[in-house]
């Protein structure tokens, strides 16, 4: 990983970024935001753990929020932006003002107590929720889409995301494998289920599957169309030791692909991010 | 250690080459052959319509008995009238299972990742033509045996059924897209599915009689291009709304 990460801060250069702009709440909303002057939003400026050669940039009048990296290498035709974005639930407001881009070779790591967001914003970012305002794009080369005109570069693995557990693994995979347009043999879904930890385990029913084979079925699902965004909710939850070794895989090889996002709550996953969002504070 | 886990991660050679979308009728089938599985293994909308189906028509021919053109001159009017109201109640119970059953496993969110709205919506439609088709069968077959009911043109009864099932298919299954969210599916798929499907019955209840009394083809030519004309405009309908549906 961090091999992968040197190559690329070779060709690095700083671009000054808003990551998210933070609404203080009014006093006559209390019941929306809480107490007033609290924010509902804030910032960790994510002190690089492994980008070692950042610099603060110089921009008068403007508060510097944060930093991103632009990668220049072959994979820099990918860029994620999300503007103004604001997810509320009924009269509730979650997020407001979230802003921030993300390039390829790039893991954010989106960090905050329970409800403060984490999951729906992973979830805006794919497509599989509205937000109340602001927009989700994903520019690759000169096409600029929607998440819902991207899915092929959507991955996204979270405990929200269940599988056919009527049918089995070889099944699944196979399955949306197909609904993607993805030739495949059998023999190329069991190399992939090898590659995840579940070798040997494709003909068995999801049914009978732990609740941590499970979460690498859904690795495999993921990953099965190399998607070049990579979006993990509690990446490594209900995983064992041998687990949480697949997730660094999987986050170092995204790194030479594209774009990795994670949402956690659990401060050891916090160094997987070049850069880290913190939301509910 | 697995030797396709590789000290780097997953190897780039385990992953199948992406196309960029798979083609529309490719994603439905594979959406199709997916429900009918899973359909297979846990049985939910078969044995609820197929239950649905042998008890209603118990019921009928318990109540009435056999009936004979002797007791009423519009008999097949009444019989016409008695098995689509069987089909449509248990296709009530069933129909709407395609969309509820991806919203209560949480399997919708892989899906929407996965297939384009239109392809879903083709093998979801394939899925509940095939679904109702069985129960067509299986409650036809049973009505004219336990109410001993004389088919005289039994060509253009059959044609009459398969125009409707599709008719009825192309009503219901947006509609299940859009209760597959709610709270009260069952109830909100009746009501929001029957006043769509009143001039559907109308006709096939009119187009059945006369296949039950011994009309001729000419009869029922009408009642078939008015449910051909249904079905077309429903389909079409249903195949435009379903991606603003399927996507909110």
């Amino acid at each position: 990983m961090h091999r992968v990460i040197n190559r690329c801060t070779a060709k690095l250069h700083i671009l000054p970024v808003r990551l998210m702009s933070v609404p203080s709440p009014r006093s006559d909303d209390t019941s929306r935001f809480g107490s007033p002057g609290k924010v509902l939003v804030a910032l960790d400026t994510a002190t690089p753990r492994t980008l070692h050669d950042r610099k603060q940039p110089d921009l008068p009048g403007q508060p510097f929020r944060g930093t991103i990296a632009h990668v220049t290498d072959g994979t820099n035709n990918l860029r994620l932006t999300v503007s103004d974005v604001a997810i509320e639930y009924g009269a509730r407001r979650v997020l407001a003002g979230i802003s921030f881009q993300v390039r390829a070779g790039e893991t954010l790591v989106v960090a905050g107590a329970n409800g403060s967001g984490k999951s729906s914003l992973l979830r805006v970012i794919c497509g599989l929720q509205r937000p109340a305002r602001g927009e989700v794009t994903i520019e690759v080369g000169n096409t600029l889409l929607r998440p819902l005109e991207a899915l092929h570069l959507l991955g996204w693995v979270a405990p929200d995301l269940q599988l056919y557990r009527e049918l089995t693994a070889l099944e699944n995979l196979a399955f949306f494998a197909a609904v993607r347009g993805i030739r495949c043999t059998r023999a190329d879904l069991e190399a992939l289920l090898a590659d995840v930890g579940l070798g040997g385990r494709g003909d068995d029913l999801l049914a009978a599957y732990s609740s941590g084979m499970t979460q690498r079925l859904r690795y495999a699902y993921a990953l099965l169309h190399r998607p070049r965004i990579l979006a993990l909710d509690e990446p490594t939850v209900t995983f064992d030791a041998r687990g949480v070794a697949l997730v660094e895989r999987v986050v170092a090889q995204q790194r030479q692909h594209g774009i990795t996002i994670i949402a956690t709550n659990d401060p050891r996953e916090e160094r997987f991010g070049d850069y880290i969002l913190r939301l509910g504070q | 250690m697995d030797p396709h886990v590789s000290s780097q991660g997953i190897s780039e050679t385990s992953a199948p080459a992406t196309l960029p979308a798979a083609p529309l009728l490719t994603a439905a089938w594979a959406v199709f052959r997916k429900d009918l599985r899973s359909e297979l293994r846990t049985r939910y909308a078969l044995n609820a319509i197929l239950l649905f189906a042998v008890s209603t028509v118990v019921a009928i021919s318990l109540g009435m008995g056999p009936l004979t053109t002797s007791r009423n001159a519009d008999l097949p009017l009444i019989q016409a009238a008695l098995l689509w109201v069987a089909i449509l109640f248990a296709a009530f119970t069933g129909l709407s299972r395609a969309f509820v059953q991806e919203e209560e496993a949480r399997t919708a969110a892989a899906l929407r990742l996965s297939a384009r709205p239109t392809a879903v919506f083709l093998g979801k439609l394939l899925f509940n033509l095939a679904l109702l088709l069985i129960l067509v069968g299986v409650t036809t077959v049973l009505f004219v045996i336990m109410l001993r009911v004389q088919v005289g043109n039994p060509g253009l009864l059959a044609a009459l059924l398969l125009a409707g099932s599709m008719g009825l298919v192309a009503a219901t299954t947006l509609i299940a897209a859009i209760i597959a969210r709610a709270s009260v599916k069952g109830a909100l798929f009746a009501v929001l599915s029957f006043p769509l499907l009143v001039p559907l019955l109308t006709v096939a209840i009119q187009g059945s009689a006369n296949a039950l009394a011994g009309r001729g083809w000419e009869s029922g030519i009408g009642s078939l291009q008015v449910l051909a004309g249904y079905t077309i405009a429903l389909f079409t309908a249903s195949l435009f709304l379903f991606n603003t549906v399927w996507e909110s």
